[in-house]
């Protein structure tokens, strides 16, 4: 169940050393271009929307939902191989495709532009300015196919393991040396990976499900899995055709139950233990109900006491300090190999606050997903799907078993990490509060700039001639004021009215 | 001809204040909807209510500079906004506003033979740009429409020409993720600038080139043409002002309706479909166009190159002026209605989870 992912472009040297590491290590190899006629034989129109994504075109509806489509296809197909075998994938990113999954190997490969270029020259018998340009055109155009089909908007080309200079090491040299790192714990399938794997499947074939159904193709589908309870979400305008999405989805095997959301983004609530009252509760509720969003939870299930010496003096001298930085780490000494016992990412059925917690979202039509995940960075961070609009991410009490400066700390990372990959505000439960809540200091507020409008108004139309002639100047002087005036004004003037108006349309739900 | 309280301003009864209200509602509701836009029923809609069109043209600048302010702010905090490629654009953009502020405001000055008709010319000149560019806007929306239901998207002739004669010097936008020849930054600029100064109507020149000319992603495109008009329109506020062409009067009326409108168009993209969206975008702006058209001959009699009876310009007034709050209340009851429905079915949606939450928790 290894899977070892090479992103080479379009280079061939590349090819040949995703090959010749497959063989080596006896993994099965697929490729793109193998995956893409795969995807063309399932109805997908690859080329027009390999187009669409390269030729800097904004996807249409129907070219989205065809995307969605596509990244299930892929989706299926690798987690189907490795499931059944280990796998080395080579083409584009094949890693985004299985979020969630920490076993993966990504490798990116490169090649000097220079070698690249006359590498081409020899293949499409071109002259070295149009085979320069070539390269240059085609390392864009993937780029902007990766940014397209995965939501990414920094650089494509972050986030590898290990990236392999072939100008500097032969495919032979390079192969080798990598067969011992793929031997590393890191990239071992566990347990939890085998269970990240058939929830990913399980969300793949249910998406594909509903593409190839006639009654459901029509509308855009999020579809999420967790040990065959499955969650679908649709979009508000798309309510016609997602209704009909229950009689499609519980005809696919695997199954277990259904539930479906009209949302138009997601809210993440990140959280140790749920509760169905209290002030976050509320404010995520009133959020998600205004904002059409549905709740995903993610419950962060604690590290073992004791797992690490920085948590252990914390626990001893409550708050404060902070400590030195541990020697080791929970994740360092456990030589890469996930915790699947006490922390595993398990069932919502097994766990009765996240259950009854998704129980009353659902019964207010706002339940996203839910997931458990140990409280580990990276783990959280590869959990999290790029390609879901998110509109905010709350994080509320976390890493409660450690003192008062590490809990601070640590929630602190958790949010700037969670920032890095989500394009989202994170805020904590009282951030949240403020933002949902209409408290009497904001109604003060709202008043008084309803009042100032007011005066404003009755002063303009009261002078109206005196202003007219204000504001049409004969003298340079007299016009550099006018122009002044009006420059401060007018920003002012919208700020204060936008504000005021937006204030009032949220009391009304209209946001 | 309406009373004149000052100069060449016009005095504001509560029916025609109203009336302007009502403008800054549609347009605000449109250009929400849309994402960009709003001016292209505006500037016609006073000028149908006797406002002279460079008094409209800058008091609707002057009210796109506010507006823009509370738009980019949002795209900046979600990262939309490239920067760099909003300064590139907006060094020839001021050139092509002070060219549209210089020609507008000869052309105001030109009266007929016996001093009559002052105004119309550049009324007629404004005309003449709105119909021409708003004609050719709406009819490639449609036809966008017609090819995406064939799956093919819009054409990109023009983009991949330029993209092959790579005319340097070629500049980097790390944000948006593209590389543009300054020469093609420059024209756009130039032409946003000009169309923005002379109708009010930037978005639909800014936005469409940034996608499909530069190849920019959507949101990074309206964010970034939102930061560029917030500039834009302090720069043609302060050049219209300085010329005496400010109603400040009529900007505080725009805004009354236009903010409140932004906010329930937005919220009305949320239930409609992009292809509804475009749909109704394009037949509004083709209604808009037909109106604005329906006006000419008027501007034409005022100055004395054509001739017709004077119940006709009372006829044609009305026909503009019907036609055009027309297309925009149509719209928003369009949108309106897509909302209400949608609604209405998502409350069902969740009173039937709630009755069978309630159902299992007594079970």
């Amino acid at each position: 169940m290894q899977l070892v992912c090479v992103s080479r472009g379009e280079q061939e040297r590349g090819k040949d050393f995703a090959q010749t590491l497959a063989h080596k290590l006896d993994f099965e190899c697929l490729g793109q271009e193998e995956l893409a006629d795969l995807a063309v034989q399932e109805g997908i129109a690859v080329g027009k929307l390999e187009m669409a994504a390269v030729n800097k075109r904004h996807l249409t509806e129907r070219q989205v939902l065809e995307k969605e489509h596509f990244l299930a296809f892929i989706t299926r197909v690798l987690c189907e191989r490795v499931l059944k075998n280990n796998l080395v994938f080579h083409g584009r990113a094949g890693h985004l495709a299985v979020p969630g999954l920490t076993h993966v190997l990504r490798i990116r490969t490169k090649i000097e532009t220079e070698t690249h270029t006359e590498e081409v020259m020899s293949r499409l018998s071109l002259d070295r300015i149009k085979a320069g340009k070539y390269v240059e055109r085609v390392d864009e155009d993937i780029s902007r196919w990766v940014r397209t089909m995965y939501n990414i908007s920094g650089d494509p080309w972050a986030g590898y393991d290990l990236a392999v200079n072939l100008d500097r090491v032969d495919v032979e040299g390079a192969t080798t040396a990598l067969c011992s790192f793929v031997q590393l714990p890191e990239f071992q399938a566990t347990p939890v990976s085998a269970k990240v794997l058939e929830n990913l499947l399980l969300a793949a074939r249910v998406r594909i499900a509903l593409a190839r159904d006639e009654r459901t193709w029509a509308a855009s589908f999020s579809v999420r899995a967790e040990a065959g309870h499955l969650t679908v979400s649709y979009l508000p305008r798309d309510m016609a055709v997602g209704v009909r999405a229950p009689d499609v989805v519980t005809k696919v095997s695997g199954v277990v139950d259904l539930t479906c959301t009209v949302a138009s983004s997601n809210i993440l609530w990140v959280q140790e233990q749920f509760q169905a009252s209290g002030r976050t509760f509320d404010a995520v509720v009133k959020a998600a109900t205004h904002w059409h969003s549905a709740v995903e939870l993610m419950k962060l299930i604690p590290a073992p006491t004791g797992s690490s010496s920085a948590d252990a003096t914390d626990r001893d001298t409550g708050a404060g300090v902070e400590p030195p930085p541990p020697l080791f780490t929970a994740r360092q000494v456990d030589g890469g190999i996930e915790d699947d016992t006490e922390r595993s990412a398990g069932l919502i059925g097994e766990d009765d606050d996240l259950r009854g917690m998704f129980g009353e979202l659902n019964a207010r039509g706002i339940a996203g997903s839910a997931s458990r995940l140990p409280d580990d960075m990276r783990r959280i961070r590869a959990a999290v799907d790029r390609s879901i609009p998110y509109s905010l991410v709350v994080v509320d009490e976390v890493f409660l078993n450690h003192g008062h400066a590490a809990r601070l700390r640590k929630t602190r990372e958790l949010v700037g990490r969670l920032g890095e990959v989500i394009s989202a505000p994170v805020v904590g439960a009282e951030d949240l509060d403020q933002m949902v809540r209409t408290s009497w200091s904001d109604f003060v507020r709202m008043i008084a700039m309803a009042a100032i409008v007011v005066v404003v108004f009755l002063l303009v139309f009261s002078h109206q001639k005196e202003i007219l002639e204000f504001f049409s100047p004969t003298t340079a002087g007299a016009k550099i004021v006018a122009a002044f005036v009006l420059l401060l004004a007018v920003p002012v003037f919208a700020v204060m009215y936008g504000t005021l108006t937006g204030a009032v349309l949220r009391l009304f739900h209209v946001e | 001809m309406p009373e004149l309280i000052f100069s060449d301003f016009i005095a504001l009864d509560l029916g025609t204040a109203l009336q302007v209200v009502l403008l800054g509602f549609i347009g605000g509701v449109l250009s929400g909807f849309i994402g960009s836009g709003g001016a292209f029923f505006m500037t016609p809609g006073m000028m149908n209510l006797g406002i002279p069109g460079v008094i409209a043209v800058g008091s609707n600048i002057t009210h796109k500079f506010g507006k823009a302010l509370m738009g980019s702010r949002k795209h900046g905090e979600l990262g939309n906004v490239d920067k760099k490629l909003a300064i590139f654009l907006l060094a020839t953009s001021f050139i092509g506003i002070r060219l549209a502020v210089w020609i507008n405001t000869e052309l105001f000055g030109v009266a007929d033979a016996h001093g009559g008709g002052k105004g119309a010319a550049a009324n007629l000149y404004i005309s003449l740009v709105f119909v021409c560019i708003l004609s050719a806007v709406a009819i490639s929306m449609l036809r966008d429409i017609v090819k995406s239901r064939k799956e093919e998207g819009p054409s990109r002739k023009i983009a991949e020409a330029l993209g092959r004669m790579r005319l340097f010097p070629v500049i980097d936008f790390p944000v948006a993720g593209v590389k543009v020849s300054l020469w093609v930054l420059a024209s756009v600029g130039l032409a946003t600038g000009y169309l923005a100064g002379t109708i009010g109507v930037g978005g639909f020149i800014g936005v469409p080139a940034m996608i499909y000319v530069f190849g920019v992603p959507t949101a990074v495109a309206t964010g970034t043409e939102l930061f560029l008009a917030m500039f834009m329109g302090a720069f043609g506020a302060l050049n219209y002002v300085i010329e005496g062409f400010v109603d400040i009067r009529l900007v505080m009326l725009l805004f009354l309706g236009s903010l409140v409108g932004i906010y329930v168009g937005t919220y009305g993209t949320k239930f409609v479909k992009e292809v509804v969206i475009r749909l109704v975008t394009s037949i509004v702006i083709l209604l808009c166009v037909i109106s604005r058209g329906i006006a000419i001959p008027v501007y034409l009699r005022q100055l004395g190159l054509v001739g017709f009876n004077e119940t006709w310009v009372s006829r044609l007034n009305v026909a503009s002026k019907g036609m055009l709050f027309l297309a925009g209340i149509s719209g928003v009851v369009v949108i309106m209605f897509n909302v209400a429905k949608a609604y209405r079915r998502r409350e069902s949606i969740r009173r039937s989870l709630a009755e069978t939450a309630g159902l299992s928790n007594k079970n």
